[in-house]
Parts: structure tokens; C-alpha cells; sequence
């Protein structure tokens, strides 16, 4: 009767377990090596330094290699846009020195490269 | 009846000095609006489903609303599904995870929505009844959990990665933690509750994320009275604090964090064979918000539930 009531329990245990454990659909990130048959040349930004809120700016990105994808992110703030210029901008809750990434990658080779935008504050004069 | 409102007034002047709020968030939405924290008797299944919606339409620096130049509300539409059992007479198991329709952040002109959707993060918790009086009525029950990071993380829009605040999933691991008190008055059948959750989120440290969100506590008193099986009025205050948030280098981030008070009116109505349907609202009737910050202009809710013997 105990070894009954345990399955019992353990049966309904793992199903609500499971209810919480669905797949999540992460997507896996290129990965490929560089290999040398893509290379960033520059990665630039009309503006440095931008005010929470209010400015914005270019970030452009120069490469070279056959058939090039293009792929951005930031730790804090928004990108807009693809392929090789993105805008960038940021609220009050950015404030700071923030990283925007940019991979370019094509079927067997990939690189990244980094530029730093120091976000300041809109109460700031 | 005279018991009634000192009781009432007691909780409420526990509570007053503290607070609630909302912006810069990730993750599940947290609502805490009647929760049921109540161990359930052995055997006993409770299956519900909750739909939520909320919207944060003005800026806020401090306490007052912040007149800004531009106009970036966001909004998210979320439903979640819940199963608790009751394992023992103590002790009550409790999963859920819940799916984004949408967590939308739009931005000044011209520029387009951030639009993230997809499965949010799942969550375990366990209940313990801590003390039980049937002649008093009243209930004491602790609770500690953990909130697992599986939702989607890495949305992005034609090779943009898509901001943080929008996307489904929080990131990283939230411990919670939770105490609640129930009474119920015998001679009118009023139900009152006090209850205080915590939620310590842990550091999202990936390739080029650095970020931990800070501490959340919320504190709540809620009275229920039941008019009719399928009319029961009530309503709850809440004091919520969200601490400071902090970026690589433990640095502050100045605009994060807040304290907020909100009202949450609800309406339970139980139909046929042990189901229940339950509607209710969070409205922010105080707010303060470090630097500047989007508040949450209300948050409103419906939720259908089963309760099902196994035994």
C-alpha cells in the first residue's frame, strides 16, 4: 500500500516537474571558426557618446569576404536596422560604458568585433 | 465584528510604511495578486490557468510623472498554467510555466517596436503549512522556490538581437521565498490574508551580458468576503520594493528600483464541480521610481482553476 501511494506521488510529482520543464527553444549561435576568408576592416559610429532618450547613432561596419551575414547585439540598449549599419540608442536604465557586437560570418568562417557607446544621463545638462 | 476591524487595522498598520513598481523588467511578469499560498489537504490537485495583461504608458522620476519629449509605452500579454498538489497535510508541491503572446517596447518615432513572444521561464515552489488552528482558523504556511531560466533568450529580428526588457525569459535563476497568514471569521465568513514574497534574482553572465536584477519584496493584506457562491468581492494592497539593479564592475544602475503601492480589486466566482473563475486588477495608487524609469500603469488579470481529489 506505502510502495503504491509512493508511485502515486512521485507520478504526479514528475508530471508537474515536467509541466515546468518544457523546451525552450534556444537557438544555437553560429559558432564557426575564423578561418581567415572573412575579415572586419572597421566598425565605427557617427557618435561616442549619446544622451539617454534622446540621441542616437550610426554604427557601420566594413568587411571583407564572399556572401556576408551580419550580426549585431548590445549588452544594454536597442539596435535598429541590419546588414552593415544599425542604429543605436538607449533609456536611463543604460547609463553607461555599453558593448555592441557585431558578428560577420558566411558558411565556414565568422568574426566578431566590439565598439563601446558611453550612454549619459537625460537629466544630465 | 469589533475583532474584525482591529484585526484589519492592525494588518494594515504593519504594513504602511512599506511599498511597489515596474520598468526595465524580464521574465515572467510578477503578479502577486491573491495567490493562493495555502497548503492544499493530501491528495488534492489544483490545476489553474491565468491570463495577464499589463501596460506602462508614462515615465516617472521619483514620485511624480516626468513630462518627456517622446512616447515609448510598453505592454505584454501573458498566460501561464499552474498545478499544485497536495503531497501531505503539510506540504504542497507547485509547478508552472506561462508562454508570451507578446512583451512589446515601443520606441519614439520613427522607429519601429521591440516585439519579443515565446515561452517564459518555468517555476518550482514549495509549500509548508506551518501551523494550522481549526478553532481559531487560522493558517500559517512558509514557501521557498525557484524560478528556472528555459524561456527564449535570444530573440532577435533579421540579425538584431532584440533588447533584454522584451524578451521572455528573465535570463537567470530567481530564488523565491514567501510567508503567508490566513484567519477567517466564522460569525460573516470574512477571509483575510497577509503575505510577504520575495524574489533574488541571480547574475545573467553571458558572453557579453553582465547584469543582475536587484531584490524584490512584496508585502500584501487582502480581505475577501464571500456574498454569494458565485459572487465573492475583494481587496488587496500591496507595498512592493524592487532594489537597485546592478552591471559589470557591480556598478549601480541609478535607474532601477522602486517602490510602489497598489490597490487590487477581484471578483471569485466558484461554478459546477469545484471550478472557479477569479478577475481582478492591480492599480498603482503610489509610486516612486529611482532616476527616471517607465511606470506600470495597471495590470489586470483572469484566471480559471480546477480543483480536483486524487485521494
Amino acid at each position: 500500500m506505502k510502495q503504491l501511494k509512493f508511485i502515486q506521488h512521485s507520478f504526479i510529482i514528475l508530471t508537474l516537474f515536467s509541466i515546468s520543464l518544457f523546451i525552450s527553444c534556444n537557438k544555437d549561435e553560429d559558432k564557426l571558426p575564423d578561418t581567415g576568408a572573412v575579415k572586419i576592416i572597421s566598425l565605427t559610429a557617427t557618435d561616442t557618446v549619446l544622451k539617454a532618450w534622446y540621441d542616437t547613432t550610426d554604427i557601420k561596419v566594413v568587411a571583407t569576404g564572399d556572401s556576408l551575414k551580419y550580426k549585431w547585439e548590445c549588452n544594454h540598449g536597442t539596435l535598429h536596422g541590419s546588414g552593415i549599419t544599425v542604429k543605436y540608442m538607449a533609456g536611463e536604465c543604460c547609463v553607461g560604458l555599453n558593448t555592441i557586437t557585431c558578428t560577420v560570418f558566411n558558411d565556414s568562417s565568422s568574426v566578431s568585433k566590439d565598439i563601446n557607446i558611453r550612454i549619459t544621463s537625460y537629466f544630465e545638462h | 465584528m469589533l475583532h474584525t476591524i482591529l484585526l484589519s487595522a492592525c494588518f494594515l498598520f504593519c504594513f504602511q510604511a512599506f511599498t511597489y513598481g515596474q520598468c526595465c523588467s524580464a521574465g515572467n511578469p510578477s503578479s502577486f495578486s491573491f495567490t493562493d499560498n495555502n497548503s492544499l489537504k493530501t491528495k488534492i490537485l489544483h490545476v489553474s490557468s491565468s491570463y495577464k495583461y499589463g501596460y506602462s504608458g508614462k515615465y516617472y522620476a521619483g514620485s511624480e510623472p516626468e513630462d518627456v519629449s517622446f512616447t515609448a509605452p510598453a505592454s505584454y500579454s501573458f498566460i501561464d498554467l499552474k498545478a499544485a498538489y497536495g503531497i501531505s497535510k503539510r506540504l504542497t508541491f507547485e509547478a508552472s510555466s506561462g508562454y508570451f503572446f507578446s512583451k512589446e517596447q515601443q520606441n519614439p518615432d520613427p522607429y519601429p517596436s521591440d516585439i519579443g513572444y515565446g515561452l517564459g521561464d518555468a517555476e518550482l515552489n514549495v509549500r509548508y503549512r506551518a501551523y494550522k488552528s481549526v478553532t481559531k482558523h487560522i493558517e500559517l504556511t512558509a514557501s521557498a522556490g525557484i524560478r528556472l531560466p528555459v524561456g527564449v533568450f535570444d530573440l532577435e529580428k533579421d540579425g538584431v538581437k532584440l533588447p533584454i526588457t522584451v524578451q521572455p525569459s528573465a535570463g537567470s535563476f530567481v530564488y523565491l521565498a514567501g510567508f503567508s497568514a490566513a484567519k477567517t471569521f466564522t460569525e460573516n465568513k470574512l477571509k483575510l490574508f497577509s503575505s510577504i514574497f520575495m524574489e533574488f534574482p541571480q547574475l545573467i553572465n553571458s558572453k557579453n551580458f553582465y547584469y543582475r536584477y536587484g531584490n524584490l519584496y512584496n508585502l500584501s493584506i487582502s480581505a475577501a468576503f464571500p456574498v454569494h457562491k458565485l459572487l465573492n468581492p475583494g481587496l488587496q494592497i500591496q507595498a512592493e520594493i524592487r532594489e537597485h539593479a546592478t552591471r559589470e564592475d557591480e556598478q549601480l544602475v541609478e535607474a532601477s528600483g522602486y517602490k510602489v503601492i497598489i490597490l487590487s480589486p477581484q471578483i471569485e466566482s466558484d461554478f459546477g464541480n469545484n471550478w472557479s473563475v477569479l478577475v481582478y486588477t492591480d492599480l498603482p495608487v503610489f509610486r516612486y521610481f529611482n532616476g527616471m524609469q517607465l511606470a506600470n500603469s495597471f495590470k489586470a488579470g483572469i484566471r480559471v482553476s480546477k480543483r480536483i481529489n486524487l485521494g
